[in-house]
């Protein structure tokens, strides 16, 4: 016993004399400091102090509270234990205070009177609804926005926050008291509204003179609702990552034992549980020594742990559904149709601060319930918001998150912002160049966020030139540009980069990576017709074709590959499941590969979605062409998709739209290709819009551009939204899109950063240091030291950009990362630098033997150009800039005086000039 | 209640039986074991100060030592050994035994005595370093975390030492000679067996196993806690055997019949094999310690082998004489499903989750033949009872034989489709299956369908067939256990998988005996009523039947009366008809006469003649007349009664023809009510019968509850009886012990005399000693004077040599010589006499004091043997004291056993008495 206690019962033998009240005294305290972790949603150490009884039967460590014995209540010996003992409670915040001890313990020794029918839930502490709260409250809001209860043992949480002047948001579910209009209908207790009786109701909540009212269904109150395998049970193994894909969702199960993965097989998993080893997995006559329970319990060693304990809701579930006999579902029963999480938004302000999420599911019968406990809740940005799995977000580092849940098959999130506590902020101005800085200064100012200045001239002529042409400025170029005093002139200089062949050999690249332009010997894709692949897609670009068109002319395309080159799309992916991959990842950057086998676990996307869109390419037929080299691709009327649990025939269906109609015998792939590139897919020109931003970003609204879904929303979806409007708008023409890119002041933001946006890599605050890709740091290359390439099946001096087939390669594009275009993957590109790059760069021949071989430094000493005249011309040429005054003089003394011996120095300056970041970097 | 599903009634106390076991739900599923001690809630002062004193009294003294076997391993087997086991022994780290502990895993040793802090096992487990132990799961309590680092602290004890014991053979049932065929004797059933249920549920769990004694009527069915044992032939439950340590999952009887093995235990945790007598439901063995449960399960028809396997995929071979294993064969890649060794044990047939059969020498534990076929689990594997032939059946939908001379298959059906879940031979070689399409069927040898149950409700998953082959028994998922007549696949009764408790039966049983009661008044009271009833038909039947009777008297005389009317009336017509024609012609005469007359004038005498005539005529007709009107008025008198008759005749025709009429309703009413009557009685009989059964069971249950009273004091002998043997040696040690203590001290006593007999040895020599000086004293100067005159003699010599002459000189020398030498030896005399003066004394006298001495330490050590010796027979009066007292109790428990065995026989019914 340690010595504190026992001074604590002297002290609360004077406590006596005064009396303690279990309302003044005892309820605050047991409901600010303990409930919340040892209370009916929580139980650590299996302790639940809600009630009396539970408080009694107490927890791992033995009873919390002995009635008449405060020396046997682990509650008093751990609420005294010295300040720094590790067991010490609560475990956060200050010691409870001797007084209060002193309180306690002569409550207990009294006998711990409980008053009838008191369930403690937690609370925030008094003291902590400080008028704060009210200065600059604009607003309280109630969530969910109408409850339903549809059974005696449904349950709602509810979540109340209030929003403030500044934009920031806080949780005050915990200092509200929810107040239903007619008691008799439901309880409350804290914030958990429960039925008692059918009706319709109010349900009335203020904070500090705001209102919110919300309504209140109750319908069959009365009722008991049986525990369903596929709504109660399955949920669970989700839950608690039962099914995931280590453990026993994994193809082969876990020792001995397997379940669906995510649970896409609700009747295979109720077969094994139940019926597959017919006595092993449950025991009908003693439920909960059903090794089922057992092993989630850890009551029997579980390799998978302890998945939650004998007090849980999940046990409880499991053991009653067990004690009814371990029923299947009725042939009828209501499936989930929707998930909500609420609240929609929060911005919170300060490291630390927590708001409470709660996750509401709809099924086909039009009943809701309060899924919050058997939703799996993740962030996608931790740091920021870490959510824990009972819903609840704690604010972190400065930034954006979204807070996601998921539940059955669906994923939906919710956006946390934090920003600091007291920051000083005021918006900043930001002139628009056009409607695409509005939405990007909105969002910054929704993290106060302060954008970087504007970019120089020099700056943005290197930055455009490279993305728009994938070329350096020459010298010519540059003296003019700089010398240009016109206000128009960068708006002039996008619309002449734009006008050059440069600029769509930059895209017809990009797009023949998408479309894995290869020769493939497997799949019959010989040289031939991959050029002619390549030319019909350059052909397309460089008569700025629609890119709706090309599309619907690729998807919908049939012939030969020679004479109709665009079905080489077709052959060069030939499975049926892949080719529809590809075509969802490419065109609508979506990947469905997940639902192929169970369904996507952290999108909408189930197993019936993949193969209803797959059936688009079931009928696809293929025969030889009278030259050996070409196949024919043509529809082949019939053919069905099945699905691969059950066997069902699947129709073809627009993924996440409705089903065509399409009549027999009619070419699928037409009544997609119509679809798939028209306003109607909601995808595709959001997808494309992406794709061109990312090029002059280095990074996705969504990103990576290949990955839309749910999980991983687009950092400024208005943005988005507005660029795929407009490029719908311009009739699919990305060149106008890009010229608005180009123009907007956005894009022209220096990469220099403030204090407030170093931290911020995706809301474009300011511009993005980028390495240049492959093909085009070759090229730069090329053109600075005025040497030329050979590439197999081009001629001499062509450019990297320009090479045809994918297999075409060179040991530097390798090393630089090019993409081979096996996938369509955005990620084939690999834009991370490495040792063997840096290697390349300063001993290779990419730099030493081309400054040599170009004669660019020989050629200018021979026409007499003086050592700073060179030293400049090769900064412009590969910077972009002059040198300044310290860069030349300290370049100047290391230069042979004698200008005859000054050639080799001159041509290191330049080598140095190639190897340096501001080369190797578009900034 | 409902008891629709039985079929006809084989005998009533069956159904009867039958009745009450499906009658019985309790609300709850209890649990006999679980009985939680309820902690008292008194408080006072006193028990608080009190509470402080113990709290404050360290805990430490006389702490008992913490060891491996006490206080390590239930925490190793609870948290630990699923993965550290020697199965799977995961880090190459098995801490099942104490040796495999101490070497440690594949990094080393991961314990160092004395040391915690330093020991990897601890350290993991109390996540001071990773990887924390165990994986994924909460961090052991504080308590277990101490008693881990005590026992690591306190040095590694394996265990606590005095309790060492040896080991004692797992199974002590040698058969007295191994048979394969039918034993001799009447076949082993149990006999009286405690009926009481190891678990009370609601609802039945899925049976996991049913087997049937290749020899007696009898069933056996696993359900979890225990296996229920069922007579195949009247459906009664004959013995419950408890299973404590889970679900059994596997059973089997012994070739003979005689054992019960059931392989089962705890998933995920312990797995054992558990072997019963049949007879007596004695446990006789737990063989095996695995860590999860055993999925299957046999022994050799010579009780020497025991085979199991499981989940750890390997199969283990027992030898039952002393527990240990003989064989663990690493073959299967998956679960062991099922496995039997062949009826002459020469072969071990094993099957596994994967479909994987193989066929082993159980005796070598070699492999015999691999027999491929199966695509999936195998569920179960039976030997013709020749061993030539062995079937499996698996989740595939196949039976499939194997013959044994070359492994080769030798047929294959697809007897379930969707799988099969449950296979067994038959001693005439038919095979019993059941499966996933909801059936059970029964083959004959060549796979030919001879029998199939009606589609379960769910899927049957357990099958035997009886020792006769007449019924075969098939239990589904949800706990049905069904009984069939292998001749047809017809329904004959049920078994019930969650037996209901004692109490529950006896309540039951009462309350039907009052339902009963009052149906038989209600049955009586009908019947009497039904009784009067009937008798009320008679008399009404006979009262019409007696009025008909005298009605048709009455209008039988009726008619007669009538008849002798009409007679006479038309008697009287006639004579009125003859009398009118006489009148007629009397008439006419009269007239003619008239007729005369008138013609006839007045004068004429024969006027007056005539006249006369005529009056006479006249008087005549008048005479005639009037008789002739008497007539009439008679006529028509008689016609009146007549016609009155008549109606007297109709009304009694019609009182007849009613009262006939009516008779046959009454007639009917009397048969309907004479059958009633029959029926009343039959129901009062049938009753009457139900009541007797239901008297007679709840006598039954009763004396099963007296029967369990017997069970307790029998399950009390074996420990009082190993009692009496230890107390046995106990006393034999301590006899042993007390004849050493008394040859001891008789040892004492001589080693005692002999040193004293030393002593006075020692006495006499120093006495002699020192008698022996004054004689000495005057040798030595004897010598000494020798020594003196010698040396003065040689001074003369040595002098005269100085002048003699050379060729004296050797002559003089020798005599120099001589005389040294004469010297010499004196002195040598004189040194020894004086040594003897100065030591013999001191020698005897010490000598003297060492016996002494030596006596002392003998007499102290007589006196220790001798209390010893005391000690030793207080020891053995003790022990004989407490061998008596354990006999006595014996023969106490013995009689108690004994008058429990009459009051339960007594308290059985009469029938059952007889059954037995």
């Amino acid at each position: 016993m340690n010595p504190g206690l026992f001074i604590l019962l002297l002290a609360a033998l004077t406590t006596v004399a005064r009396g303690t009240d279990f309302h003044r005294d005892i309820q605050p305290l047991l409901e600010t400091r303990c409930i919340s972790c040892h209370g009916s949603t929580k139980q650590k150490g299996n302790l639940d102090l809600s009630t009396l009884e539970a408080a009694i039967k107490g927890g791992d460590s033995g009873p919390g509270i002995t009635p008449g014995k405060p020396l046997a209540s682990e509650l008093l010996t751990r609420i005294s234990l010295a300040h720094d003992d590790d067991d010490i409670m609560p475990p956060k915040g200050a010691p409870v205070s001797s007084e209060q001890r002193a309180q306690l313990t002569a409550w207990v020794s009294q006998g711990a009177k409980w008053p009838d029918g008191i369930i403690l839930v937690d609370r925030a502490p008094e003291d902590s609804t400080s008028p704060a709260d009210a200065e600059g409250l604009l607003s309280i809001a109630v969530y969910p926005p109408a409850v339903s209860l549809t059974s005696n043992a449904d349950l709602q949480r509810l979540v109340a926050i209030a929003s403030y002047q500044d934009g920031t948001t806080r949780d005050i579910t915990r200092k509200v008291t929810f107040k239903p209009q007619k008691t008799t209908l439901v309880s409350v207790a804290g914030n958990l509204l429960r039925p008692r009786s059918d009706g319709e109701t109010t349900l009335q909540t203020s904070f500090h003179g705001k209102q919110a009212n919300i309504p209140i269904q109750v319908q069959s109150s009365s009722e008991e609702r049986p525990i369903s395998f596929r709504l109660d049970v399955m949920p669970i193994f989700m839950r608690a990552n039962c099914n995931n894909g280590s453990c026993h969702g994994s193809a082969r199960g876990q020792d001995g034992f397997m379940l669906s993965l995510f649970g896409y097989d609700p009747a295979g998993d109720y077969h094994r549980i139940t019926r597959e080893l017919t006595s092993r997995r449950i025991n009908l006559a003693i439920p909960e020594e059903s090794l089922l329970i057992e092993k989630a319990i850890g009551a029997v060693p579980h390799t998978g742990g302890t998945l939650f304990n004998n007090k849980s809701e999940y046990y409880h579930t499991l053991r009653n559904w067990l004690t009814s006999g371990a029923p299947d579902d009725d042939k009828g029963i209501a499936t989930p149709v929707a998930l909500n999480i609420y609240p929609e938004q929060v911005v919170l302000e300060g490291r630390g601060s927590k708001q409470q999420f709660i996750a509401i599911a709809t099924y086909s019968d039009e009943t809701t319930r309060d899924v919050t406990s058997l939703a799996i809740f993740e962030s996608n940005n931790s740091p920021t918001a870490a959510i824990e799995q009972d819903g609840m977000v704690t604010a972190g580092n400065r930034g954006e998150a979204f807070v996601m849940a998921r539940f059955a098959t669906f994923t939906v999130g919710s956006q946390a912002i934090v920003i600091p506590k007291d920051l000083k902020y005021s918006q900043p101005e930001f002139p628009s160049g056009n409607y695409i800085d509005p939405l990007v200064a909105e969002k910054l100012h929704k993290l106060r966020i302060v954008p970087s200045d504007l970019c120089t001239d020099e700056q943005f002529l290197r930055r455009a030139t490279i993305d728009i042409t994938g070329t350096l400025p020459d010298e010519e170029q540059f003296r003019t540009f700089i010398a240009d005093s016109s206000p128009e002139k960068r708006e002039a200089l996008v619309d002449k980069l734009l006008s050059r062949k440069e600029f769509t050999e930059i895209w017809v690249m990009k797009f023949a990576e998408l479309l894995q332009i290869r020769t493939d010997p497997n799949n019959q894709v010989s040289y031939k017709a991959t050029l002619l692949y390549y030319n019909w897609l350059q052909e397309r670009i460089a008569n700025n074709v629609p890119f709706n068109k090309i599309v619907q002319e690729l998807i919908s395309s049939t012939g030969g590959t020679f004479t109709n080159p665009s079905t080489n799309y077709y052959q060069i992916e030939r499975d049926t499941l892949k080719l529809s991959e590809n075509v969802a990842q490419v065109f609508m950057g979506m990947r469905l590969q997940c639902a192929q086998c169970h369904n996507h676990p952290f999108d909408r996307w189930t197993m019936d979605d993949y193969y209803s869109f797959a059936a688009f390419f079931s009928q696809i037929g293929r025969k030889r062409a009278q030259d050996p080299r070409e196949v024919i691709v043509y529809n082949r009327s019939n053919g069905d998709m099945k699905h691969p649990i059950g066997g069902k025939v699947m129709e073809p269906v627009f993924l996440g739209a409705e089903k065509p109609e399409i009549k027999s015998g009619q070419d699928r792939r037409e009544i997609l290709a119509e679809w798939m590139a028209s306003s109607k897919n909601p995808f595709f020109s959001r997808n494309l819009a992406n794709i061109v931003w990312a090029h002059f970003f280095g990074i996705g609204i969504i990103n990576p551009v290949d990955d839309v879904r749910i999980s991983n929303p687009a950092s400024n979806p208005q943005l988005l939204d507005a660029l795929a409007q407009r490029f719908t708008d311009y009739n699919y023409d990305f060149k106008r899109l890009i010229r608005d890119i180009c123009t907007s002041r956005t894009y022209q933001l220096s990469t220099r950063v403030n204090e407030s946006n170093q931290g911020d890599t995706n809301n474009f605050s300011h511009g993005s240091i980028r390495r240049l890709r492959a093909e085009v740091m070759l090229d730069a290359i090329s053109q600075a030291t005025g040497t030329k390439n050979k590439f197999t099946g081009l001629p001499l001096g062509a450019r990297a950009v320009q090479i045809a087939d994918g297999n075409v390669s060179s040991y530097f594009l390798r090393t630089f990362g090019r993409a081979e275009r096996k996938t369509v993957c955005s990620c084939e590109i690999k834009m991370e630098p490495n040792l063997g790059q840096a290697l390349h760069l300063i001993n290779g021949d990419a730099t030493g033997s081309r400054i040599t071989s170009g004669k660019v430094v020989a050629t200018m000493l021979a026409n007499g150009k003086s050592p700073e005249h060179v030293i400049e011309n090769l900064y412009i040429r590969t910077f972009s800039r002059v040198p300044t005054e310290t860069e030349l003089s300290q370049l100047l003394s290391k230069i042979d005086k004698d200008p005859k011996k000054n050639q080799q120095d001159l041509e290191d300056v330049f080598w140095a000039l190639l190897n340096a970041k501001e080369f190797i970097f578009n900034h | 209640m409902s008891s629709g599903h039985y079929s006809t009634p084989r005998n009533l106390s069956l159904t009867t039986r039958q009745v009450i076991h499906s009658a019985t739900a309790l609300p709850t599923a209890e649990i006999f074991w679980d009985s939680s001690a309820k902690v008292s809630k008194t408080s006072s002062i006193l028990a608080l100060l009190l509470f402080i004193l113990v709290f404050l009294t360290p805990l430490a003294n006389g702490a008992e030592k913490v060891t491996y076997d006490d206080h390590l391993r239930p925490i190793l087997a609870d948290k630990c050994l699923s993965c550290h086991n020697p199965d799977k022994a995961k880090g190459g780290l098995d801490l099942s035994t104490y040796s495999s502990l101490m070497q440690g895993g594949s990094s080393g040793e991961i314990v160092s005595a004395g040391n915690p802090e330093s020991s990897r096992l601890f350290r993991s487990v109390a996540h001071l370093e990773e990887p924390f132990m165990p994986p994924k799961a909460d961090k052991l309590t504080e308590i277990r975390l101490k008693l881990i680092s005590d026992w690591i602290a306190g040095g590694l004890l394996e265990n606590s030492g005095s309790k060492a014991k040896a080991g004692k053979p797992a199974f002590k049932m040698e058969l007295a000679q191994p048979s394969t065929g039918k034993p001799e004797g009447p076949p082993p059933m149990p006999e009286h067996l405690v009926l009481v249920p190891s678990v009370i549920s609601k609802r039945p769990a899925t049976p996991s196993d049913i087997v049937s004694s290749p020899w007696a009527p009898l069933i056996a069915l696993a359900v979890p806690k225990q296996v229920l044992l069922y007579n195949s032939n009247t459906l009664l439950l004959e013995g419950i055997l408890p299973f404590p340590e889970g679900t059994p999952s596997s059973l089997a009887f012994s070739r003979n019949g005689s054992l019960l093995v059931a392989g089962g235990g705890r998933g995920g945790k312990s797995g054992l094999v558990v072997g019963w007598l049949v007879k007596t439901g004695k446990r006789v063995f737990e063989i095996g310690s695995e860590f999860d449960t055993v999925l299957a399960a046999d022994i050799t028809a010579d009780h020497q082998l025991i085979a199991l396997g499981g989940p750890g995929k390997r199969i283990k071979i027992y030898s039952t004489s002393d527990g240990k294993e003989v064989a663990n064969i690493k073959k299967h890649t998956d679960w062991v499903t099922s496995l039997a060794f062949s009826p002459d044990g020469i072969l071990l047939a094993t099957g596994d989750r994967n479909g994987g059969l193989y066929i082993w020498e159980s005796g070598t534990a070699n492999p015999f033949y691999t027999l491929k076929a199966h695509s999936k689990s195998i569920t179960a594997i039976s030997w013709r009872a020749d061993s030539n032939v062995v079937a499996s059946a698996s989740e595939d939908g196949s039976t499939r034989l194997w013959e044994m001379n070359e492994g080769k298959q030798v047929k294959n059906w697809t007897s379930h489709s969707g799988g099969v879940t449950d296979m067994a031979f038959t001693a005439d070689g038919r095979i019993v299956t059941c499966g996933r399409d909801k059936q059970a069927k029964v083959w004959d040898s060549e796979g030919k369908q001879k029998a199939a149950t009606k589609e379960f409700s769910d899927i049957p998953v357990s099958t035997c067939l009886s020792y006769d082959g007449n019924h075969f028994i098939a239990a589904d998922w949800v706990g049905n256990v069904k009984v069939f007549s292998s001749a047809d696949g017809k329904l004959i009764g049920n078994l019930i998988a969650n037996p209901p408790g004692l109490n529950t039966r006896i309540t039951h049983a009462q309350s039907l005996i009052q339902d009963l009661t009052k149906q038989l008044t209600q049955a009586g009271e009908k019947h009497s009523a039904k009784v009067t009833e009937a008798r009320n038909a008679q008399d009404q039947l006979t009262g019409i039947r007696s009025q008909i009777a005298i009605n048709s008297k009455q209008t039988e005389s009726t008619k007669n009366a009538l008849a002798q009317a009409r007679e006479k009336l038309s008697l009287t017509k006639e004579q009125h008809t003859v009398k009118l024609q006489k009148q007629q012609g009397n008439i006419e005469q009269a007239q003619k006469i008239e007729t005369t007359l008138k013609t006839t004038p007045e004068d004429a005498e024969n006027r007056e003649k005539l006249v006369a005539e005529l009056q006479k005529a006249r008087g005549i007709v008048e005479k005639q007349g009037e008789s002739i009107a008497a007539i009439q008025s008679e006529i028509h008198s008689s016609e009146k009664s007549l016609a009155a008759q008549q109606q007297s005749l109709e009304s009694a025709t019609s009182a007849l023809n009613s009262a006939s009429e009516a008779l046959k309703p009454a007639e009917q009413l009397h048969v309907v009510k004479t059958k009633e009557v029959t029926e009343s009685q039959s129901r009062v009989h049938e009753v009457e019968r139900k009541l007797a059964t239901a008297r007679n069971n709840e006598q039954f249950w009763k004396a099963a509850v007296i029967n369990v009273e017997r069970h307790s004091k029998l399950a009390i002998r074996p420990t009082l009886e190993s009692e009496l043997e230890e107390l046995a040696i106990t006393r034999e040690e301590a006899e042993k012990a007390h004849r050493l203590a008394v040859n001891a001290a008789i040892e004492a006593k001589n080693s005692i005399a002999n040193a004293q007999t030393a002593e006075k040895a020692s006495l006499e020599m120093l006495n002699l000693a020192k008698t022996r000086i004054p004689t000495l004293e005057w040798e030595l100067k004897l010598h000494e004077s020798i020594a003196a005159q010698h040396r003065q003699a040689m001074n003369g010599i040595q002098h005269t040599m100085k002048d003699a002459p050379p060729a004296m000189k050797p002559q003089i020398q020798a005599a120099i010589d001589t005389t040294i030498k004469t010297v010499s030896s004196a002195e040598s005399q004189i040194g020894r006499i004086q040594d003897i003066i100065q030591n013999s004394v001191a020698n005897a006298q010490a000598k003297l004091n060492k016996v002494r001495a030596e006596i002392g330490d003998l007499q102290k050590g007589l006196l220790l043997r001798q209390t010893a010796q005391s000690e030793a027979i207080a020891k053995v009066q003790e022990a004989t004291k407490a061998h008596a007292i354990c006999s006595e109790k014996i023969v106490q428990l013995e009689k108690e056993i004994a008058e429990w065995q009459k009051r339960y026989l007594q308290a059985l019914p009469t029938t059952a008495q007889a059954e037995k």
